[in-house]
């Protein structure tokens, strides 16, 4: 559905910073049909110029996008029949009331004047908006105004939807009707490349997630291989029963063992193969003469793997 | 009336409280026209009386219109911009033609609204004043279609509005309106062409008893209704094209003509400004008899050529401001064409177009002014006459490509920084030299004017021929300059091949306990 071949997009720092802001270094991005994929990372990392960039509403500086194999910078308008696009701020037309909205973007998708109608009742519909039919806009909730905005992207029946922050600023009820909006929408056939801060949200809903920092793609794949950190390592936690012992010295002198995060009592770390392993590990664990009061494994959050991918402990 | 954009304009500014509202101050309006109308008039001034109201009305619908419209126009892309709800209509599949028409039409949507409010009382004033019918439809057509090329050039300032800069820009369309307002005819003018903006409409109904409103093209007397029309559309056209061109662009790679259309505009503004020239522009030296000035002479044709060529600098500056490369721009083409986009015939963007132009335009300015005033010997020299052309293709030059090579620096305005330079340069050299008088003291005139173009304005026959070999030397002194601002950007040029390193976008994330590596 979407292909990134080498896209880099640099822009100019002022003078008295010096140097360029590489907000995509070279990016290869293959997005299937069908996928939910979730695109994270800090603030800057370069993720809403990526999906700018995909919408061709910002252009490379160098490298190739297509959506449907449709070249972006060559045919935008063509590929953009294809995309639904929601950004990550508010920015709707008070002025006009709810199918009024909905309606002026029916026609400027150039959708077949008789299917206008029928098509913005539905999208208010699936998006529990009818009551609010006839209403200004400037009289909606913020999260009226954000499934307002899903609407539009989505007016058009578009197979790709990009949303960028899409719960930014909802509160947990809303946010909650977001997921499964976005659930459903998935579920009928549509491909949602995805940003978020709220990586537990992206964590529930996501197919396949990608990492971004400083314009690189850090991790990408699947929910379950980007969780699972490639092969078969796995992560534990040992806990003593006080603290004396050299465990994170003594887990670093170990075959096998690497990503050592230790406390005080205990220590965090992945170790390279099954059960077996971990059963030997503890038992000359016990043997050296520590204290092991609990050993746990470590069931990983996209939260936490992120926090140890950015900060250059996992690449 | 299908447009989306239009539609939607008309949604918004047109809902029944507004609407009504307008027509009730129209009505208000044209009551209030029509009883002064009433009495003051008599039965010998009725006729009169009415053509005033129908010229009070028509003025209105100008202000309305040409005014109103014109600032909705200049906030119609910009606001977008600031709401950012632009770019969810860059997704659509609206073209940029269609997004276009739909502002174009649509941002001034209430403003034409007032103007068709204010018809029937206007139509009554020309039925009752006996204007003929024709006038009447050429004042409205020069109205709407001047409107609409007012609007145009609005919206395209609106697109290339930077953020926050809205307020600014009104002032300039303000003083455009201003200054086309006035009559470039009349009896001491440079000039052969009437008023340019839609209030030429006014003009056209006071010739309601006369010979109509004339201009004179290239020696031919032409309608100025149909001048304007051409003038309208072709304006409306050059517009238009720069808008379809840039309106769903991204705002970083903007590029309002290509350089062969940028081109082509600045010759056809030269063309326009050389076919209306009055050949016989009785603005030379005054007559005299008895001591009183009963008139002058025409302008010698060397003073003639310096101000055509003078004001085919000022369309070739502009020329070279569209032409500008950001950095951006220079940046995907090195990325695209490689080494070949910041070799030494780079460097010299956009020279090539500048110096050609200046000399294709000083060419026909020369050959025109020996076909319409025949220059006798003693006031006329070939050699001085190509000195003021090159002398105008070299400052043009220059101060483009010292513009250029500032743009490409890494600041937050590089080019606003640039002009601000040149403004303070100009100004400082003038004084300088103005006080210095270096400006017109024969053996200093050509070294001032390798620096400033006043040096040259001054420079007559008889100085040229004394002392052209120092001319031909400040002429190359400029030339110099040129290359020099050139061999700069070719090094800003290279700096872009070589790969400059990233800067951290974001802070790395912080985990907590400590990590050891193994």
């Amino acid at each position: 559905m979407i292909k990134l071949e080498q896209v880099t997009k640099q822009y100019d720092l002022p003078s008295q910073k010096g140097g360029e802001l590489v907000a995509a270094d070279r990016l290869d991005l293959d997005i299937a049909d069908g996928e939910l994929f979730g695109l994270i990372g800090p603030n800057g990392a370069g993720k809403t110029t990526t999906l700018k960039m995909v919408c061709g509403l910002s252009v490379p500086t160098s490298g190739r996008i297509t959506v449907k194999g449709i070249d972006v910078q060559l045919q935008p308008e063509e590929a953009q029949r294809n995309i639904g696009y929601l950004a990550d701020f508010f920015s709707l037309y008070d002025d006009l009331k709810v199918w009024e909205y909905l309606d002026y973007f029916a026609r400027a998708y150039k959708m077949e004047p008789h299917t206008i109608e029928p098509r913005v009742d539905e999208v208010l519909r699936l998006m529990n908006l009818e009551t609010k039919r006839d209403a200004f806009i400037h009289g909606l909730s913020r999260g009226m105004k954000q499934r307002l905005g899903i609407g539009r992207a989505i007016i058009h029946n578009p197979p790709l939807l990009v949303l960028d922050e899409p719960a930014a600023g909802l509160d947990p009820k809303a946010r909650v009707e977001l997921k499964v909006l976005l659930k459903d929408l998935h579920t009928a056939g549509k491909t949602i490349f995805i940003t978020s801060h709220i990586l537990s949200d992206l964590e529930e809903i996501c197919t396949h997630i990608a990492i971004m920092e400083k314009g690189k793609l850090l991790r990408m794949g699947t929910l379950e291989d980007v969780m699972r950190e490639g092969t078969s390592v796995r992560r534990y936690r040992v806990r003593l029963a006080q603290p004396g012992f050299g465990l994170a010295l003594w887990l670093a002198g170990r075959k096998g063992v690497t990503g050592i995060v230790s406390e005080p009592a205990s220590a965090n770390f992945a170790l390279d193969g099954g059960d077996p392993e971990l059963a030997e590990l503890v038992k000359d664990l016990v043997a050296a003469g520590a204290p092991v009061c609990e050993v746990q494994e470590v069931v990983e959050t996209l939260e936490r793997l992120y926090s140890r991918i950015s900060s250059g402990e996992v690449m | 009336m299908s447009n989306p954009e239009f539609l939607r304009n008309a949604r918004i500014q047109l809902r029944p409280g507004r609407a009504i509202a307008a027509v009730v101050i129209c009505a208000a309006v044209s009551l209030t026209a029509w009883y002064y109308r009433q009495s003051q008039s008599t039965i010998w001034t009725a006729r009169y009386e009415s053509i005033e109201m129908f010229e009070f009305i028509l003025r209105l619908q100008i202000v309305v219109l040409l005014i109103g419209g014109g600032i909705y126009e200049l906030l119609s892309v910009h606001r977008e911009k600031e709401l950012n709800t632009f770019d969810y209509q860059r997704v659509t599949r609206l073209t940029s033609f269609e997004l276009g028409v739909g502002k174009l039409f649509g941002a001034p949507v209430l403003m034409s609204f007032v103007t068709l409010c204010l018809m029937p009382i206007a139509l009554v004033g020309a039925f009752q004043g006996q204007i003929h019918f024709k006038l009447v439809a050429e004042a409205y057509l020069i109205l709407f279609a001047g409107c609409v090329a007012f609007h145009v050039l609005a919206l395209l300032i609106s697109m290339a509005l930077g953020r926050g800069v809205s307020a600014i820009a009104i002032l300039p369309f303000l003083i455009l309106v201003a200054i086309t307002s006035g009559n470039f005819s009349g009896g001491a003018s440079n000039w052969m062409f009437q008023q340019l903006n839609p209030f030429a409409a006014v003009a056209i109904i006071d010739s309601n008893a006369g010979p109509g409103v004339k201009d004179v093209f290239f020696g031919f007397t032409v309608s100025h209704f149909v001048v304007l029309m051409v003038i309208y559309f072709l304006f409306t056209a050059w517009f238009v094209l720069a808008i379809v061109r840039n309106l769903k662009r991204d705002p970083a790679v903007y590029e309002l003509y290509s350089p062969a259309q940028a081109f082509g505009f600045a010759m056809f503004l030269n063309f326009l400004i050389i076919g209306f020239f009055n050949w016989k522009s009785p603005t030379g030296e005054p007559i005299i008899f008895k001591g009183v000035v009963v008139g002058f002479k025409p302008l010698p044709p060397l003073n003639m050529e310096r101000g055509l060529i003078g004001g085919a600098f000022w369309v070739f500056v502009l020329l070279g401001l569209v032409l500008l490369r950001n950095r951006e721009r220079v940046r995907r083409r090195i990325r695209t064409m490689g080494e070949s986009a910041a070799n030494l015939w780079a460097a010299f963007w956009p020279a090539p177009y500048l110096l050609a132009g200046v000399i294709v335009v000083g060419i026909a300015v020369v050959e025109l002014i020996h076909v319409y005033r025949k220059p006798a010997p003693e006031e006329w020299s070939w050699g001085l006459a190509i000195l003021n052309i090159a002398f105008m293709a070299l400052w043009v030059a220059r101060d483009l490509l010292y513009l250029q090579w500032m743009g490409l620096r890494r600041s937050r305005r590089p080019l606003v920084a640039a002009v601000l330079f040149l403004v303070v340069f100009y100004t400082c050299m003038a004084v300088a030299l103005g006080v210095a008088h270096a400006v017109f003291r024969p053996s200093f005139a050509p070294f001032s004017a390798a620096l400033i173009p006043a040096g040259v304005s001054s420079l007559d026959i008889a100085d040229w021929y004394a002392d052209s070999r120092l001319w031909i030397l400040s002429l190359v002194l400029l030339a110099a300059q040129v290359v020099l601002f050139a061999l700069l950007q070719w090094q800003k040029l290279r700096e872009f091949l070589s790969p400059v390193p990233a800067v951290p976008t974001a802070p790395p994330p912080v985990t907590t306990g400590s990590f050891i590596p193994r």
